[in-house]
């Protein structure tokens, strides 16, 4: 099979992986070196379904022995096998690199022979562009299912950022897609092994959104927890999407506005500090409604219009149109002595004033409907 | 950085410079939104031209074409320089070609950059399955499902996608399809 086949399979097969983020704290030092990292994520491209390639995002291999059954490289279905040899996959990535066509590598793979087989060929690639190819860049490394411990401390110190897919919120959801994995030894005890090994930007994790019958709270249940017990980066979330020839493809497809909210919620949590429980409230049957989550929060909290002279930050940040930078501004402007006495301001402040103004009294004025 | 901006005026500067601190950091006049702006889309406009510059290699030479709106150009030889160093960087605009060596040092050449490589005496080193590489990654990282060109046209400017070949995409594609 010619590389040009490889580059297709492969990068097919790894595409649903969605970490793009190319940035790291490590510095690139001296002048016999190529690549460096950069402060944020640059994008090279935006495919058809407008997401961001910055990383040349590949898998290894795609013959995989494992049973994931919304998985198209699973053991259950008939595909071309394909891989990579480490010396190979080396000569493609720096090609397009020196080209400036990628930002860093994301190596994944499906589990061929056995875990640890499999990562010595992934390290085998990583040390090639390290060593012989003088690569500074960035390298995303996913960590298999079941690996042992000192492959992970290996990966660590060849790479900026580590990852190891949950797939589903707790074991009983995971036995639903899988037979093959054990939710707490194979990825909950690798995650622990990654962050003990201090990746110098830390540790992702992936979650399929509907591919079992999970509910919103649960996944969120777990995101918080991963990033409280396990110190994540991020957490991301995948729409569940069939696949011809495996045993979910009759299975509805996840409506890509679930992810969206959970997206919505999770930077909440994460950059406003909004706690789950204030979710747990507008949600019906476990699951976040359609349509904007702050929207849906906001028109539970507030029964009146917020003083935007007056209002603290807590309550700023929970109207939507203000973010945490607008609020901020907000209370820069007060606390210099001036107060905000038209919409003109908020709107150079840079509130979103067509969703802020149903929850917010200007000048003493303010809309008389909530939208 | 909004100094570099190409309708950058003085006089907006001068009125910030008169304003309060506090209303200039929270962006709360028209001139210091206006500023700020500037600054957003000098940034937006730097971070596009890494992104979306192709290279080239001849030898220890890195060259590409660039269409730069605002005054940029030092920046982004910066960044490639910081990029790959051990290489002479040189990016083609219009009539002119400016390069950075391997050392730091700009200089400007009053030529395009095929005639600055021929009379440099740097063969043409694009090689025909460079593009066809990348264009077969490019194609497989789609998913179809999630099919959403508005959104990739909102944040590929047009002449971004010539240098990624896709251009018929953006041309033939239909609407944002709403199946969900």
């Amino acid at each position: 099979m010619d590389t040009l086949d490889k580059v297709r399979l492969l990068g097919a097969a790894g595409k649903w992986d969605t970490c793009a983020s190319s940035s790291s704290p490590r510095k690139s030092v001296g002048l016999d070196r190529v690549g460096n990292v950069a402060k944020g994520g640059i994008c090279h491209s935006f495919t058809e379904d407008g997401r961001c390639v910055s990383l040349f995002k590949t898998l290894m291999t795609n013959d995989c022995v494992m049973d994931c059954k919304y998985c198209s490289n699973s053991i259950h279905c008939g595909k071309t096998p394909a891989e990579y040899e480490p010396g190979e996959l080396a000569r493609v990535f720096m090609h397009l690199y020196m080209r400036n066509y990628v930002e860093g590598l994301f190596l994944s793979s499906a589990i061929c022979k056995s875990p640890d087989a499999t990562t010595e060929s992934m390290l085998d690639t990583v040390r090639l562009l390290r060593g012989a190819y003088l690569f500074q860049g960035y390298v995303h490394f996913k960590i298999l299912p079941g690996v042992d411990r000192s492959l992970v401390k290996q990966a660590s110190e060849l790479s900026d950022r580590l990852s190891i897919n949950l797939e589903a919120p707790n074991g009983s959801r995971l036995s639903e897609v899988t037979d093959m994995k054990d939710y707490n030894s194979d990825i909950i005890r690798r995650q622990k092994y990654i962050r003990d090994a201090l990746p110098p930007s830390g540790q992702t994790t992936q979650l399929v959104v509907g591919g079992s019958d999970e509910t919103d709270l649960e996944i969120l249940e777990t995101a918080v927890w991963e990033y409280g017990k396990i110190g994540l980066k991020r957490v991301y979330y995948s729409a569940f999407s069939p696949v011809v020839g495996t045993p979910l493809e009759g299975k509805d497809r996840t409506p890509v506005d679930r992810e969206k909210r959970l997206y919505n919620v999770d930077f909440m949590m994460r950059k406003y500090g909004i706690r789950l429980n204030e979710f747990r409230d507008i949600m019906v049957d476990y699951n976040l409604p359609p349509g904007d989550p702050k929207m849906h929060m906001a028109k539970n909290r507030f029964d009146s219009p917020l003083d935007v002279n007056e209002a603290p930050y807590e309550e700023l940040v929970r109207v939507p149109g203000i973010g945490p930078l607008s609020a901020k501004r907000i209370l820069a402007v007060r606390d210099s002595g001036c107060r905000i006495k038209k919409r003109s301001e908020l709107h150079s402040i840079g509130v979103v004033l067509k969703r802020a103004e149903p929850f917010l009294s200007i000048g003493g004025g303010f809309q008389s409907r909530l939208a | 950085m909004a100094a570099r901006h190409r309708d950058f005026d003085d006089r907006i500067l001068q009125a910030v410079l008169s304003q309060d601190d506090a209303l200039v950091s929270a962006c709360a006049t028209p001139e210091s939104r206006s500023l700020h702006n500037m600054h957003s889309c000098v940034s937006r406009s730097l971070c596009k031209a890494e992104g979306f510059t192709r290279l080239e290699v001849s030898g220890n030479t890195l060259y590409g074409r660039v269409e730069l709106e605002h005054d940029i150009m030092d920046l982004l030889l910066s960044h490639f320089h910081r990029r790959y160093p051990g290489y002479d960087v040189a990016l083609g605009q219009g009539n002119e070609t400016f390069v950075m060596d391997a050392y730091g040092r700009v200089r400007v050449c009053k030529c395009g950059i095929d005639r600055y490589l021929i009379e440099n005496g740097i063969p043409n080193a694009a090689e025909p399955d460079s593009d066809q590489l990348f264009e077969t990654y490019y194609l497989s990282q789609c998913i179809k499902e999630r099919r959403n060109v508005g959104l990739m046209r909102k944040m590929m400017p047009r002449k971004h996608s010539r240098l990624n070949h896709i251009e018929h995409m953006l041309n033939n594609a239909g609407a944002r399809i709403t199946d969900f």
